[in-house]
């Protein structure tokens, strides 16, 4: 019997391009999530200074009956300076890149080009704070290391120095409600850190995943749970300093903040661009090549090095 | 972009004592190239007299052009180590662990090292598993000198540790250049981490960006000992490479020493100088605030040029960085 199959006749066309595109993976942006934004005024230089005077002294003597007055104080300021640098980058398409593409390769570009940008900004506040944030080692768990793996004793700890050094919550109490299998959350300091981090969060006792708070309303996606004061955020672009252990393991520098713990600085005239130019521009005499840029100016520090403190966890998932 | 364009180039006069040399470059470059000016057509001792790297090479690997001493005959070679070494320090490579046999409990502390791999005067390293002396694990070390394939010399003092380590894991590292860093603090050349003076000088074990005028805290854990220096703010008045001098009187407080061993197992916090903003710089005429202290990003590309490519020491050497617009491996 002769069989007609896709063997003697195949389609003429044998694939149709689907325009709907595949998912590109984005990483949470995290690092900024606690930041105070503050925008630098042009033609003022690059260096944004902010300043805070320190307590003066308590005087709980009282003055005798002779009336003398008391020696005076001395009013001290701290200045702290953030520069602001500039960061791009471009991609060259071919016009005949964009001319034979079913699909709109510009609008992609566009977008990768914004993700880039984005968690940029979150990877330089990320340095920024592994650099100069204080240095707190776990030493709850019982793994052997040291750092150890994060437990709650760890969050006790870092939540004592933060409240020591009159840091103020970031988040107000989320109060209880009569929900099955629900916990209130307290105040809360934030704490950022890696998803390597996940299952080290998941073993602390009393953690409280994001799914078993009372109301999830003002949370966010990037948001695992929070225990005794501290709710933890994470991102696949959290900070790691590899084999820096005791023991050589990889430790996550986990970033415990208080409110105004640290800024990030925009320059007025320098906020985020899309740059295109068509083909004609960049040398391109014969207009064969579009551009499409990126730019932006930033500068991040931490303002008050008493708030940030970079609690280190050792137990992470594998890579 | 103009084909196979020069991206970056310079002169400069290598180290009079250190045989390596660090340039700055606006990217990552497909092919350095770097002549020796001052060896090149004189044959007083045996050069290197030209190096290039180009892209599919491997880090710290080079060709190079050597010059025969009195003969002046040129010979080619191929090195694995200690050649070209390019990386942007915010994503630096991660390098195996090399073993240590041995850190002494000496000034300095030296590691002895079968192989010594790339590691160069001025690298820092990170320790781990130092058996018996855990004290120094997970701690970041400038190597002030090295002997190749023997030993390292290590930026502390540990003449006063109860036991040498017998064993352990040594690490280079590329630090991320974001500024001000927090530095571990360490005894150094006789000198406790903190002395207990009229004026303090911390010690630390890595060269500081701290300057003077800066306000910088104290992180000092109860093992350390000194805990009265514990979150103090103090402005520093004076700096070395390695120290730093505060306006903070410590003559009464109890010294500061490294943890034993055991003490550091059980868990403690490393002690930190952290930076902590900016006050008037002393006896500033007029009276001003330095922006030296500023956050700031540092980071950079930059070309490492080791030992076998800078083999003169106060020599003027040339070198130039290029991009390929096409590059088409085998």
């Amino acid at each position: 019997m002769a069989v007609t199959s896709i063997s003697t006749m195949p389609p003429q066309i044998q694939q149709r391009y689907n325009s709907k595109l595949l998912s590109t993976p984005e990483r949470n942006n995290i690092h900024n999530l606690f930041a105070v934004p503050v925008e630098l005024p042009d033609n003022q230089g690059f260096i944004d200074r902010q300043s805070r005077y320190d307590r003066l002294d308590r005087f709980p003597v009282p003055l005798d009956d002779a009336m003398m007055n008391p020696p005076s104080q001395q009013l001290n300021r701290v200045d702290v300076d953030c520069r602001v640098r500039v960061y791009a980058t471009y991609i060259v398409l071919t016009k005949q890149v964009t001319i034979t593409n079913e699909d709109p390769v510009l609008n992609s570009a566009a977008a990768r080009l914004g993700q880039a940008m984005r968690e940029t900004q979150d990877v330089l506040q990320r340095d920024n704070l592994e650099s100069s944030a204080s240095v707190v080692n776990c030493v709850g768990g019982g793994n052997g290391d040291l750092p150890t793996q994060m437990e709650v004793s760890d969050i006790d700890d870092i939540v004592a120095v933060l409240q020591g050094n009159d840091g103020e919550y970031i988040t107000s109490m989320i109060g209880g409600q009569d929900k099955i299998g629900t916990s209130p959350i307290g105040d809360s300091y934030g704490m950022m850190c890696h998803t390597r981090m996940i299952p080290v969060l998941n073993s602390i006792t009393g953690f409280t995943r994001k799914f078993q708070y009372p109301n999830i309303d003002k949370t966010l996606e990037s948001e695992w749970g929070g225990v005794n004061n501290v709710r933890a955020f994470v991102s696949s672009q959290g900070s790691i300093t590899s084999s820096a252990s005791l023991l050589g393991n990889d430790i996550a520098n986990c970033f415990v903040t208080a409110k105004e713990g640290y800024k990030v600085v925009w320059q007025a005239g320098g906020k985020a661009k899309f740059i295109y130019l068509p083909p004609g521009y960049n040398n391109d005499p014969c207009m064969l090549r579009h551009t499409a840029g990126a730019s932006f100016y930033q500068g991040q520090c931490i303002t008050n090095d008493l708030w940030v403190q970079n609690l280190r966890s050792t137990g992470l998932s594998a890579v | 972009m103009l084909p196979y364009q020069v991206i970056d180039g310079g002169s400069f006069t290598s180290d009079a004592t250190a045989a390596r040399q660090i340039v700055q470059v606006s990217d990552r470059p497909d092919l350095i190239w770097v002549r020796n000016r001052t060896a090149w057509g004189d044959d007083a001792a045996e050069t290197s007299v030209e190096s290039w790297w180009r892209q599919g090479m491997a880090q710290d690997a080079a060709q190079t052009t050597d010059q025969a001493v009195t003969t002046g005959i040129l010979s080619s070679e191929a090195v694995t180590t200690n050649g070209f070494r390019i990386y942007d320090t915010a994503n630096p490579p991660v390098y195996a662990a090399l073993a240590t046999t041995a850190i002494t409990a000496a000034n300095p502390a030296v590691a002895s090292m079968a192989s010594t791999g790339s590691i160069q005067v001025g690298d820092v390293v990170r320790l781990d598993n130092t058996t018996a002396m855990l004290q120094v694990s997970g701690y970041e070390f400038e190597v002030t000198a090295v002997t190749a394939n023997v030993s390292i010399n290590l930026n502390i003092d540990t003449q006063n540790e109860a036991a040498a380590a017998t064993a352990g894991n040594v690490r280079l590292i590329i630090p991320n250049k974001m500024y001000p860093r927090r530095r571990f603090i360490v005894p150094l050349a006789g000198a406790a981490g903190i002395t207990t003076a009229a004026s303090a000088v911390v010690s630390t074990s890595v060269a500081h960006d701290f300057t003077v005028g800066e306000k910088v805290r104290l992180k000092v854990p109860a093992a350390y000992g000194m805990t009265e220096a514990n979150n103090k703010i103090a402005t520093v008045t004076a700096v070395g490479t390695y120290t730093v001098t505060l306006d903070l009187d410590s003559s009464g407080f109890t010294a500061f020493s490294l943890p034993t061993s055991a003490v550091y197992a059980a868990g403690v916090s490393p002690a930190e100088i952290v930076p902590a903003g900016s006050g008037p710089f002393p006896s500033g005429n007029p009276p001003y605030v330095s922006t030296d202290a500023s956050f700031d990003n540092r980071n950079q590309w930059q070309i490492v040029m080791g030992s076998n490519i800078i083999t003169s020491t106060s020599a003027v050497y040339d070198w130039m960085a290029y991009k390929f617009d096409r590059h088409t491996a085998l």
